[in-house]
């Protein structure tokens, strides 16, 4: 009885597991494509009206952004430490990307500031399509965990 | 502390914004411009008194100051820029020089910049009653031409004008032409207003003209010919006219040769002193020519 208990506690865990690394995963990259939108937004807003990065901050919305805890410093200007909060999920080049941008954001005239915007797009979109490719690779690995487990488990017991 | 006064603060570097805020406590609602130069002492003029604050600005600050002033965005504002000056908020200017660009001899970026100029706006009610009473004597039917040295008061008796006939009793309907974004402050009891902020003047006039059908336009620093054109055109289609100009006297204006054809159109001139002290003369014959 205490095998099978052992046993349904095993893969109640190898299930939690992988339901809670694909969520990461999922979450993760919505959040890079959240941050490609904002930068679409803002290369846009820059080009077609000239609006400032505070007007474009302030009316901007996004759930995802936001309740990370990223927007709500961005629209302060505190862009170094809006980068600070997400820069454990991604790779230190889009990091360092996010860097250049935020500090050289506001500082060059119109043509300067488009070609910082959509290079900063360029990259997170890059690596979107790149940590795409990788999360389906890694969701077919935790799906399969489980079931690994049950034929390990069974290869054991009997 | 008045609220433009803390929009000022929070648009300054913190060094210079403790420096200031002392005096802007001490001096609430007389400072009228804050003046920031390169190795300078900060330098606010009260009225007519001149405030030098013990901090000394280095060209790192007025770079944030720039920074700060343009929302820490330079190239929503360069257009700006490049005539001078950055719109900030609620009104205020602030006038910047530095080393200028050339492109084909054009203005095409300012760099190092050396001396940043902040102009605080504030209300003073009953500035413009000499000219509402003598407007008013013809129904409103009469136009009015606002000229001083600069930094006199001209932009601020407009505005006050502006606020008079757009609010109760008067309610003309009066399109501004707000090209500096310094005009339309405060004007929240102002009804019967409709305003083209950062059009370029002549342009604003026109747009004006032929789709808002004003009574009243009102603009602020009419300087190119351009400007003056566009007044003409206005006032031969029967609408009214206020407007300002930078003059020291009656007899400045008269010399200006470029002006007399737009002198015919005013009914009224009034007159500011380096004491903002004001005086209205009608046009005469000797005047207008």
């Amino acid at each position: 009885m205490s095998k099978l208990v052992g046993c349904f506690l095993l893969l109640l865990t190898a299930y939690w597991y992988s339901y809670v690394q694909q969520k990461r995963e999922k979450e993760k990259l919505n959040k890079l494509f959240a941050l490609c939108k904002l930068f679409d937004h803002t290369q846009k807003n820059i080009s077609y009206f000239h609006s400032s990065l505070g007007e474009i901050f302030q009316t901007y919305a996004d759930p995802i952004l936001e309740n990370c805890g990223f927007l709500p410093l961005w629209r302060e200007h505190r862009l170094m430490e809006a980068i600070d909060c997400i820069s454990d999920l991604y790779p230190t080049s889009v990091i360092q990307t996010l860097q250049q941008y935020a500090l050289h954001a506001g500082k060059g005239y119109i043509d300067e500031e488009v070609r910082l915007c959509t290079y900063t797009h360029d990259v997170l979109e890059e690596t979107c399509q790149k940590q795409c490719e990788e999360q389906k690779t890694k969701n077919k690995m935790y799906k399969t965990l489980p079931y690994l487990l049950v034929i390990s488990i069974v290869l054991l017991l009997y | 502390m008045e609220y433009i006064e803390q929009i000022i603060l929070t648009k300054l570097p913190l060094p210079i914004a403790k420096a200031v805020k002392e005096a802007l406590l001490k001096y609430s609602g007389m400072v009228e411009e804050i003046r920031l130069r390169a190795n300078r002492p900060i330098a606010l003029t009260l009225r007519t008194k001149l405030l030098l604050v013990e901090y000394v600005c280095t060209p790192s600050d007025l770079e944030n100051a720039v920074l700060l002033l343009c929302n820490h965005s330079l190239y929503s504002y360069a257009d700006t820029i490049r005539e001078g000056y950055i719109p900030v908020a609620a009104g205020i200017r602030a006038g910047i020089c530095g080393q200028a660009v050339l492109n084909n001899r054009e203005i095409s970026v300012l760099k190092n910049i050396s001396s940043i100029c902040i102009r605080l706006p504030h209300r003073v009610p009953h500035a413009a009653d000499q000219i509402i009473d003598a407007l008013e004597r013809k129904n409103y039917t009469e136009n009015v031409l606002i000229f001083g040295p600069p930094g006199t008061g001209k932009t601020t008796v407009l505005r006050e004008l502006t606020a008079a006939l757009t609010s109760m009793p008067i309610y003309k309907k009066v399109a501004l032409i707000d090209t500096r974004h310094e005009l339309s402050v405060d004007l929240d009891d102002s009804v019967t207003i409709d305003v083209l902020s950062g059009y370029p003047r002549s342009k604003g006039m026109e747009i004006a003209l032929r789709t808002l059908a004003p009574e009243y336009i009102i603009c602020d620093e009419i300087a190119s010919e351009s400007d003056q054109h566009a007044l003409l055109e206005c006032g031969n289609c029967g609408v009214h006219l206020c407007a300002s100009i930078h003059a020291s006297t009656l007899q400045d204006l008269r010399a200006n040769p470029a002006l007399q054809k737009i002198l015919v159109l005013f009914q009224w001139f009034y007159q500011l002193d380096n004491s903002h002290h004001g005086t209205l003369f009608p046009s005469t014959k000797e005047l207008v020519g």
